[in-house]
């Protein structure tokens, strides 16, 4: 029986893991798929646990993807959105979490809207706390079924072109996909209009592109990102019409790239917008495997943190 | 301190004499083989039901079919642990329901490996009888386990340790004692 | 009272000249300045390896009281200087009610005077209530003892309510403090615009929103012929504005904190997002660094300041974008000074000086006592060589936030002496 080292408390991003760990959750995600195909889709793995979901953010697919990963691996799960909580009566963040803390959880998942947040708490809580996106910083559970998604169908994740297609300075799940992608040994290129292009964002080592055709070239996997309705009335686009026109994923689009190009998008989809409902139910496109996959993702990691005794 | 190889217990031969013998238990106890299926418990004990399987075959003509059990997330010592143990893959493509299940392992010793697989099993289905197949049986039992089936009755101490080597892993067919010795 | 301080590096800042002397004080007044004094039954300092350099003064200061006392007071901000070895300091009027008026200004001096530490200066408002939008009672707060004008915190967005004031200003011959910031974009920014706001998945605050201001603000002067002091300068373009305006012999002049000469914006990264890292303006780049310490070294800077910001830790220990922006800093400004300046970066003691003393008090046209025979002691006395660890949990300020909290440096004022009466000894605040 192999023992390997999962040496970390917490799981706060993808900036920092190492190819090996990357493989390592890869393997485990892939033995815990397994699970899922049963008629009891339980194991008593993480029995005794307790598990906490805090969402700052509303979600109803990745906190309900947890709350089943926990699940089945017998964990007991609290999950709290803060719509229904003492967060409204004003009570910090710090205060909330040291509450729960005092009631014994094993490990925190949290959403917030505000960057750094889960780095914040995981200094101050000694339980587990992994990261379900954090303001315009990390999304390392979303990026990790991500390139599990890929590995299901390419059994590779080296060597690709893969193209992120969207609003990047907003996204979380980019900047964990654009780690993720280069830890593992491919290449990525951003494209977007030039005002949702953040600063610097070449220092990660990505090309960037801004024009659609030119960027989605030979890719093996187009990522799509979400266009928030919201950042039109910050003048950093002029329509949805023109985002559509400029940078929507269509069927004559994704034509530029490799045949067996897939297609992802993190979801919610906006149908029409940044991609096209073709394209979406294409056969090219994982969109839902996605899905499927992020609890088997969560599962893992779930182990890989609580499975074992505390690291002192 | 040091491991250091005591003696042989079975060579190649001694291996193949203990299955084959233990097939033919397996006919007889069960009256034929048609309600049978093999479940090797990870890692050595799938190569063992695929051997079993093949002098089934011999033996009766029919082909009974195998998976394989990962029994590491049923482990009563995870939370003991500092490193967790790498989960491997749980294949077992046929249904339980109702059948006679042949759990196999290398070496039975405290009983725990064998109470996770059967946890495990549980989980698939709800067999007929499960039955234990091991190709060592080392004593010191923790748990009211026992085997149904048994290779060879080895009688160890605590301090020793028996390796079970296989072609299909370890590239030899062998099983030795080997001891902590200080140096 | 007798104090000998013996062997003593006295800096003339002024004049920008060191001298080793002995030093006798008798009941608060300098008897006397000589290569060996010799005197007994008084109580004797070894100067060796100590400087004194007279009215130490930190124009930048917010002493939060009246209004937000939970993070600061008089008190506690006076013992704060003292400890941090000032002798004199200015209050920024962004309190709650705002020194909007004579009565507040006149409020200061009152406690000021009760509390009896450090000289406090009061800084009234540009605008009443620093909303931006009218001119406030700038006479009558002159004529209260206000000794310059700012709505701190805030910039003046309106042009036209800037040159009203720079114009108005000029019948008093105060200067106009500037905070020089276009809000519109830094609206819900926390840090520097850049590569490492990228990675950390924060709002930037461009350089821009600064530099912007702070060319408009020069034009305006160039207009009006008042007197303009920039608040604390950042980046290089900054700078560059600022250089040319003094070539054309515009009236302003500027200053920078100790935080923006010692950290860059990889600070943030460093320290994963500890708040006590976030300012406003916020920590650049490191070309920006150099071009701060440059523009000290060719006195395009005029004059170093604090800054203190002190809050409460309920007000940072949060999330980096709702934490509030500030560095509790009278009590690390003098070692930082002489770590990096001094010792890094070699600039002679007495320039550092002088732009913490002559050059502030000249500024805003305060006392500045230099150390001459007959003249009241008001000075502070700093060991040079003593290196000690920051520790914030000692500071005499409510305000604990500092991002250099831990950190080894060298130089500590050990005695500080206002107007006579000493009021901070070998760590201890004599009493208020």
């Amino acid at each position: 029986m192999k023992i390997v080292s999962w040496r970390h408390k917490d799981l706060l991003g993808i900036e920092g893991l190492t190819k090996e760990e990357i493989e390592l959750i890869i393997e485990t995600t892939s033995n815990m798929k397994e699970i899922l195909k049963r008629t009891i889709k339980k194991v008593p793995t993480l029995r005794g646990k307790t598990i906490c979901i805090l969402f700052y953010e509303p979600s109803t697919r990745t906190r309900s993807s947890f709350e089943l990963a926990a699940k089945y691996l017998s964990a007991d799960t609290i999950s709290i959105a803060t719509s229904v909580s003492s967060v409204q009566k004003g009570e910090s963040l710090l205060d909330t979490v040291k509450t729960l803390e005092a009631m014994g959880i094993d490990a925190l998942i949290i959403r917030h809207s505000s960057s750094g947040v889960a780095n914040f708490l995981a200094k101050k809580l000694s339980c587990s706390v992994i990261n379900a996106g954090d303001g315009m910083h990390e999304h390392p559970t979303q990026a990790l079924l991500d390139v599990y998604t890929v590995y299901e169908k390419k059994r590779r994740i080296d060597g690709m072109k893969i193209t992120i297609v969207g609003d990047i300075m907003h996204s979380r799940v980019a900047r964990s996909n654009i780690y993720v992608w280069k830890t593992v040994g491919s290449n990525v290129t951003v494209c977007g209009p030039s005002t949702l292009i953040p600063p610097g964002i070449e220092n990660l080592g990505v090309k960037v592109e801004y024009n659609i055709d030119k960027a989605l070239e030979d890719s093996d996997i187009i990522y799509v990102l979400r266009l928030q309705l919201e950042r039109q009335k910050k003048s950093l686009f002029p329509s949805l019409r023109e985002y559509h026109y400029l940078f929507g994923i269509t069927e004559d689009r994704v034509k530029k790239a490799k045949k067996d190009v897939l297609i992802m998008h993190p979801g919610p989809m906006n149908r029409g917008v940044e991609i096209s409902s073709e394209v979406a139910d294409s056969s090219q496109s994982v969109i839902n495997e996605q899905v499927t996959n992020g609890v088997a993702v969560r599962m893992a990691l779930l182990y890989l943190l609580l499975g074992g005794g505390k690291l002192e | 301190m040091i491991y250091q190889e005591k003696a042989k217990i079975l060579d190649k031969e001694g291996i193949r004499r203990a299955l084959r013998r233990v097939a033919h238990e397996i006919i007889e106890r069960n009256k034929g083989i048609e309600n049978i299926v093999l479940v090797g418990i990870r890692r050595r004990g799938v190569p063992l039901a695929y051997r079993l399987q093949k002098y089934l075959k011999e033996i009766e003509g029919k082909e009974v079919p195998v998976g394989s059990l990962d029994i590491t997330l049923y482990r009563d010592d995870l939370n003991l642990r500092l490193d967790q143990p790498k989960v491997g893959k749980t294949e077992i493509d046929f249904s339980i329901e109702d059948k006679d299940v042949i759990l196999v392992d290398d070496v039975l010793y405290t009983g725990r490996t064998v109470r996770s697989a059967l946890d495990a099993l549980m989980d698939l289905g709800r067999p007929k009888t499960v039955q234990l197949v091991v190709l060592i049986d080392r004593g010191h039992r923790e748990l009211p386990i026992r085997a149904d089936y048994v290779g060879k009755n080895v009688p160890t101490s605590k301090k020793e340790l028996i390796e079970v080597r296989l072609e299909e892993i370890d590239g030899i067919d062998e099983v030795v004692i080997t001891e902590w010795r200080d140096e | 009272m007798r104090l000998l301080i013996r062997n003593v590096l006295i800096i003339d800042p002024e004049n920008e000249i060191e001298v080793k002397k002995d030093i006798l004080i008798e009941n608060g007044i300098i008897r006397g300045i000589s290569e060996r004094i010799n005197e007994k039954e008084c109580e004797t300092i070894e100067g060796e390896g100590k400087i004194i350099v007279p009215s130490l003064t930190d124009i930048h200061t917010h002493l939060r009281e009246p209004g937000f006392e939970w993070k600061e007071d008089l008190l506690s901000g006076s013992m704060s200087a003292v400890a941090g070895g000032f002798t004199s300091i200015a209050c920024m009027p962004n309190t709650l009610p705002p020194l909007d008026q004579r009565s507040s200004i006149e409020y200061i001096y009152k406690r000021s005077k009760e509390i009896g530490l450090v000289k406090i200066y009061p800084i009234g408002t540009i605008t009443k209530g620093r909303e931006g939008k009218e001119l406030a009672e700038i006479g009558e707060m002159f004529y209260a003892g206000a000794k310059g004008f700012s709505d701190d915190g805030n910039p003046v967005l309106n042009s036209e309510i800037l040159r009203c004031a720079l114009e108005y200003s000029k019948m008093f011959s105060v200067p106009i403090i500037d905070h020089c910031e276009d809000t519109y974009l830094t609206q819900d920014g926390s840090m520097n615009w850049g590569k490492t706001a990228t990675l950390l998945g924060l709002k930037g605050m461009p350089w821009v929103a600064e530099a912007s201001m702070v060319a408009r603000d020069i034009f305006l002067v160039q207009l009006t012929e008042g007197k303009l002091h920039i608040a604390h300068v950042s980046c290089w373009q900054s700078i560059e504005i600022i250089k040319w305006a003094k070539n054309n012999n515009i009236n302003v002049t500027c200053e920078v904190t100790p935080h923006h000469l010692v950290l860059t914006e990889e600070h943030v990264k460093e320290k994963d997002y500890d708040t006590n890292t976030k300012v406003n303006p916020p920590l650049r780049t490191k070309e920006d660094q150099e071009a701060l310490w440059k523009a000290l070294k060719d006195d395009i800077i005029d004059v170093i300041a604090s800054d203190h910001a002190p809050h409460h830790q309920d007000d940072k220990m949060k999330e980096y974008d709702l934490a509030e922006f500030g560095i509790s800093g009278l009590e690390t400004m003098i070692p930082l000074l002489i770590t990096f300046g001094y010792y890094y970066r070699k600039i002679p003691l007495s320039k550092i000086f002088k732009k913490i003393s002559y050059i502030p008090s000249k500024i805003l046209n305060i006392p500045f006592i230099p150390i001459k025979e007959n003249n009241l002691a008001n000075f502070t006395l700093i060991d040079i060589y003593e290196e000690r660890k920051v520790d914030s949990s000692k500071f005499y300020s409510k305000g604990k936030n500092t991002p250099f909290d831990g950190w080894k440096l060298k130089g500590w004022p050990i005695l500080t002496i206002v107007d006579g009466k000493i009021v901070f000894q070998d760590g201890m605040v004599k009493n208020a």
